[in-house]
């Protein structure tokens, strides 16, 4: 069978693959550099270059990546390997025989993130939640786990705005763009309560609700980067009738996006500062608006109404 | 209050220092203390005088004193409170007295 039998999106890239996988399927012509063959292989650990070595939130699946090699990317998760290799536009899977999270999820939330991030300078990865308002910017949500983040999401995309991302967030810091991944969500909540899911997966069970993972039906729009509209950081506070949003500046900015960017257990000083660098330059270009609500109502999210409030602004760019 | 330093004391930054500039501050990267610092208009007066221009503390004060129309005495107490704390966080050193320049 061909190796381009069948075409995936993954982030603003293209893979061609002899055989189905759980991917968004891809109908765009993208050049050469953003196109990948996928095929299944055996996929050595490498002995040298560790740049990443940490247990998964479940504290079970272990998460290593090696780049020693320039071009070449290796990340092996719980008992999966995979080799990204841009020198010849290849990604090359090693799958276990009992794989229990499909391999496009692994694909779309580990591997690529990480390959993407190492291989080309100007990326970054954000712990954050994102959407699109209505006239196709984004807009990113960071915040401690358990601010609200992808609940945030979830209701704003019910009054009409698109869902973008959820958990992780890629961003172009050379292009100032989000660079969108399949619509999921992670929820502490009943499988039925997102009944716009196409389907659901248990990924941590938690002591009095489950996280689950839910998969969306795919945007209508097929674009995958979006231009960055603001940054809002949640934080949940005590006191009720006391939300606001306030733009921060400078280092208070800085601050929360630095704690909400992915970095690696064992990054050299140079990933550190370009990382810093390239996160300045994000603060430099998006207004950080740090939001703090009163949680309240669970079924009514206080957040949402004043983001709305704030988006729909006539002074909103 | 005591002063610090002398005049012709020169100070010395670490060069492994990432500098980048957000809105109307400068913030200052150290790797190796895995911590940030801001700096105000002032400090960033002083960092530069220091990193680009190798000057000695006197003249810094006097650039301090003229830029913010301040007196003397109290752009040099507020020099000498912020290499105080630079060399405190590990971030610059005063160089030996015997070097030549």
């Amino acid at each position: 069978m061909s190796d381009e039998a069948y075409r995936y999106d993954l982030y603003d890239q293209c893979l061609l693959s002899a055989e189905p996988q759980a991917l968004t399927r891809s109908d765009g012509d993208l050049p050469a550099d953003k196109v990948w063959r996928l095929k299944s292989g055996s996929v050595e650990e490498p002995a040298t270059g560790c740049v990443h070595d940490i247990l998964d939130f479940d504290g079970i699946k272990r998460l290593r990546v090696w780049h020693d090699i320039p071009g070449k990317v290796v990340v092996s998760y719980d008992e999966t390997r995979v080799e990204w290799d841009a020198t010849r536009q290849q990604i090359v899977l090693d799958l276990s025989r009992d794989l229990a999270i499909p391999v496009g999820v692994i694909l779309e939330r580990v591997v690529a993130p990480l390959a993407l991030m190492l291989l080309k300078p100007s990326m970054i990865a954000l712990h954050a939640s994102a959407i699109a308002d209505k006239e196709g910017r984004a807009w990113i949500f960071i915040g401690n786990s358990g601010a609200g983040k992808s609940t945030t999401a979830l209701e704003l995309m019910r009054r009409g705005l698109t869902l973008l991302a959820d958990d992780l967030v890629l961003v172009d810091t050379n292009t100032m763009e989000l660079i969108a991944a399949t619509p999921t969500l992670r929820l502490f909540d009943q499988p039925e309560s997102v009944p716009e899911a196409v389907q659901n997966q248990l990924v941590m069970p938690g002591a009095n609700l489950n996280k689950y993972w839910y998969q969306l039906a795919d945007r209508k729009e097929r674009r995958r980067r979006f231009e960055i509209a603001g940054i809002f950081s949640l934080q949940p506070i005590r006191e009720q009738n006391s939300s606001s949003i306030q733009e921060l500046q400078g280092t208070e900015s800085i601050a929360q996006v630095l704690a909400q960017a992915f970095d690696l257990t064992h990054g050299s000083s140079q990933f550190r500062a370009r990382r810093f660098q390239k996160l300045c330059t994000l603060a430099r270009n998006s207004p950080v608006l740090q939001l703090s609500y009163y949680p309240g109502d669970r079924e009514k999210p206080a957040q949402v109404a004043k983001i709305l409030r704030y988006l729909n602004r006539e002074d909103v760019q | 209050m005591k002063n610090k330093f002398l005049p012709t004391d020169r100070f010395s930054l670490r060069p492994d220092l990432v500098v980048e500039e957000v809105d109307d501050e400068v913030i200052v990267l150290d790797l190796e203390g895995n911590q940030y610092f801001g700096l105000n208009n002032v400090g960033w007066m002083i960092w530069k005088a220091i990193a680009d221009e190798d000057r000695p503390l006197e003249e810094i004060v006097s650039s301090i004193a003229t830029q913010f129309e301040i007196d003397g005495a109290l752009a040099r107490q507020d020099a000498e409170a912020f290499l105080v704390e630079l060399i405190e966080a590990g971030l610059a050193t005063k160089q030996p007295l015997n070097q030549d320049k």
